[in-house]
């Protein structure tokens, strides 16, 4: 429950750090929010801010860019990226509940039961991503500034075309659910596209209502670019009225070479412990160039002396997938922690007016928001202490997950999957779970695009990576589309003796 | 309608590649079958299961891509890079994935919108059928947000993402998408002044 008295204190009283804060309900007083560039800013934090000399308060008619010049900067330790730097009003935003509520969703879910390192948090990378995108844009900025000029994206709006690529990359992930993509099968179906709701639907909903007072109504943005929650959240929602320059500057955030990804792999390979996402992010980065896609629009592509560092991209994301992200544990558990989420949502939202009490709600009100932003890793690991969650609980609890009892080639055919789907059946009572879920996305995407031209005056031709690289041809064909059947470990022997004789009289035929 | 199963999505990369090799002098590229799959699903209602994002180069399914992969590795089509034109080709291949009872019968349920997109759009070039798609996404999101957009701003949000199409080029493909079916019914339709100014336009020459 929400202490009362949290919400009662004033900016000043009120601890810094508010890992512990649920989300306030729209019944409860609004808690009075921290402007960090009026105040002394901390000298310490639990997350590793360097102090700094306090700055003035600043006169709100002050020009912005003055401001970047004399305020307070803060500095984040990151373990990927070194530190990170904050503008003021970038400290505030971070030290919205919102924002806050992902130091309590884990990055890759229940992961650590296969990984156990795996227990970083969207809030690290989050700030990873805002980061990397905003080094990217520089870099381009610095390398093709004629480039851009002749696209019409002017000096004059630079800095505000960066500043709502930091916001939209730093809350790209807000609207993520309880264990991130793995708790994201107990979506709602919006009626409109008849498809889940997706966690990018629930970001820009979170920062469109409940984010407005560190944007819109935060002072910098309000003496200086006039920044809003809309824009940032239709940033992220490639709505095409953002325009022409801000829908070139969305690929750093949803690509194949954005900033996200550039950020996880590292991110989940350095936590997990494994080698296989490393790749050279620096070389990258500076590799970035503006090339001409084949309908003439200008896009994101890497310079001809950088095709080497996008194939370790590819390379990495490959590795990663194949590895980790598609491993037959890791995805057995997303099932449990389904199934587990199914039956608390049931239990907890009995009393609502919900179309789907077994979902969660969808992102179409403020007070739907509010109790969203309550289901947090923590919420569900505190439920599940209780022993909660039913027979799907149990097994997350005592880590005895389903078994795999047979999987189709990486690639399974029609028969294949009519096969899998009959033993399925001959299983009768004995409780199961068929995964289809198994697909390639190492390169799902836009193709990499590689400049043809070395000469760096003019927006160049380009070409697509795989036609340059031979191994990110061959990846490319080396897609997944699996089947796996699981059991429980108590069934496993009987489950096994249903499958050989299921399997037999093919392999006696085939003999 | 229910979404294809992935197979059912192979079938009709295939078929649209086979209609390109039969009745037209083009070739099936992957930017032309991103366009092409977006007007089946999204204008004709034929559910693929694909969710298309805006980018700067038009409307793009990474879905449908990872698909048009897993088609080729499957021999479903033969997707080909060819140096003097600097892009990929997509042919039929030598498996056929509506074999299968239920494929063929799904595809013989759709094949009437296949070959209507494949009638409308085959002709085009990359640059023609992305602003096409661009328009038809720009038109079909604005419904989606309960926007109420006359043709003229239509046209501008267009111009603005694509300033290297010509306003009047933009809405003659406008006009043609609107004429043929291929755009959304306007929440609230607007005077055609549009229209009008467009033709005086192009009266004047």
């Amino acid at each position: 429950m929400h202490d009362p008295n949290l919400a009662s204190l004033s900016s000043g009283d009120r601890p810094r750090v508010l890992c512990w804060w649920r989300p306030y309900r729209r019944s409860e007083p609004r808690p009075p929010h921290a402007l960090a560039f009026f105040r002394t800013p901390p000298n310490n934090s639990c997350f590793g801010v360097s102090s700094g000399q306090a700055a003035a308060p600043r006169a709100v008619n002050e020009s912005p860019q003055k401001t970047l010049v004399t305020t307070k900067r803060y500095e984040i330790r990151c373990p990927i990226h070194g530190f990170i730097r904050l503008e003021p009003w970038e400290w505030d935003v971070i030290e919205h509940p919102v924002f806050q509520r992902l130091r309590r969703i884990r990055q890759l879910g229940w992961t650590d039961m296969l990984y156990p390192g795996a227990m970083h948090t969207r809030f690290e990378h989050s700030l990873g991503v805002m980061h990397t995108a905003s080094e990217m844009f520089d870099a381009v900025w610095y390398r093709q500034k004629h480039v851009l000029e002749d696209l019409n994206f002017s000096e004059d709006i630079k800095p505000r075309d960066k500043m709502i690529l930091r916001l939209a990359t730093l809350l790209h992930d807000v609207g993520h659910s309880a264990f991130s993509h793995a708790g994201e099968g107990v979506m709602p179906v919006n009626p409109a596209t008849k498809k889940p709701y997706k966690h990018e639907h629930y970001s820009a909903a979170l920062i469109r209502t409940m984010m407005t007072d560190v944007i819109d109504d935060h002072p910098y943005h309000k003496a200086g670019f006039k920044v809003t929650a809309e824009e940032v959240a239709q940033f992220l929602e490639g709505d095409p009225e953002i325009g022409g320059p801000l829908m070139f500057w969305r690929q750093l955030a949803s690509s194949q070479l954005d900033a996200d990804r550039a950020d996880y792999l590292l991110r989940d390979s350095y936590h997990i412990g494994v080698e296989y996402g490393k790749y050279d992010l620096r070389r990258l980065t500076v590799s970035l160039v503006v090339g001409t896609h084949e309908t003439g629009d200008p896009v994101l592509a890497i310079n001809q002396g950088g095709w080497h560092a996008a194939e370790a991209l590819i390379i990495a994301r490959y590795m990663m997938f194949t590895q980790v992200y598609l491993h037959k544990t890791r995805r057995i558990f997303d099932y449990h922690l389904n199934q587990v989420m199914r039956k608390l949502l049931a239990e907890e939202q009995a009393g609502e007016e919900l179309f789907d009490k077994d979902a969660y709600p969808p992102p179409t009100s403020r007070e739907n928001l509010e109790a969203y932003l309550d289901w947090t890793d923590w919420r569900v690991q505190g439920l599940l202490q209780e022993g909660r969650g039913g027979d799907h609980g149990d097994i997350l609890r005592d880590r005895d997950h389903y078994r795999l009892l047979y999987e189709t080639k990486d690639v399974a055919s029609e028969q294949e999957a009519e096969q899998i789907k009959k033993l399925k059946e001959s299983l009768g009572t004995i409780p199961c779970h068929l995964d289809d879920g198994v697909t390639s996305d190492w390169y799902k995407g836009d193709e990499i695009l590689v400049t043809t031209d070395p000469d760096e005056v003019l927006r160049k031709r380009t070409q697509p990576l795989s036609a340059q690289s031979k191994i990110v041809d061959e990846l490319r064909e080396a897609s997944m589309a699996q089947i796996r059947l699981y059991v429980r470990s108590a069934d496993r022997e009987p489950a096994e003796k249903i499958k050989k004789d299921f399997l037999a009289p093919k392999e006696k035929g085939a003999a | 309608m229910t979404t294809a199963p992935w197979q059912h999505r192979y079938a009709v990369i295939a078929e649209l590649a086979k209609l390109y090799q039969d009745k037209s002098s083009w070739v099936l590229g992957k930017t032309a079958l991103q366009k092409l799959t977006f007007f089946l699903q999204e204008v004709r209602g034929v559910e693929l299961g694909y969710e298309y994002s805006l980018y700067s180069f038009g409307p793009f399914s990474s879905s449908l891509a990872a698909d048009l992969d897993m088609a080729d590795m499957m021999d479903v089509v033969d997707v080909k890079y060819d140096s003097s034109i600097n892009g990929y080709e997509i042919f039929p291949g030598e498996t056929d994935v509506s074999s299968g009872k239920t494929a063929k019968q799904w595809l013989k349920s759709v094949r009437k919108d296949v070959e209507a997109v494949f009638e409308q759009f085959g002709t085009f070039g990359t640059r023609q059928l992305e602003l096409r798609a661009t328009i038809a996404y720009v038109a079909k999101d604005a419904v989606l947000r309960g926007r109420t957009l006359t043709d003229d701003r239509l046209a501008r949000i267009v111009q603005d993402l694509k300033p290297h199409f010509h306003y009047d080029m933009i809405g003659e493909a406008l006009r043609q998408l609107r004429k043929e079916g291929f755009l959304p019914e306007r929440a609230e339709e607007k005077p055609k002044s549009f229209i009008r100014r467009l033709n005086d336009r192009l009266l004047r020459g």
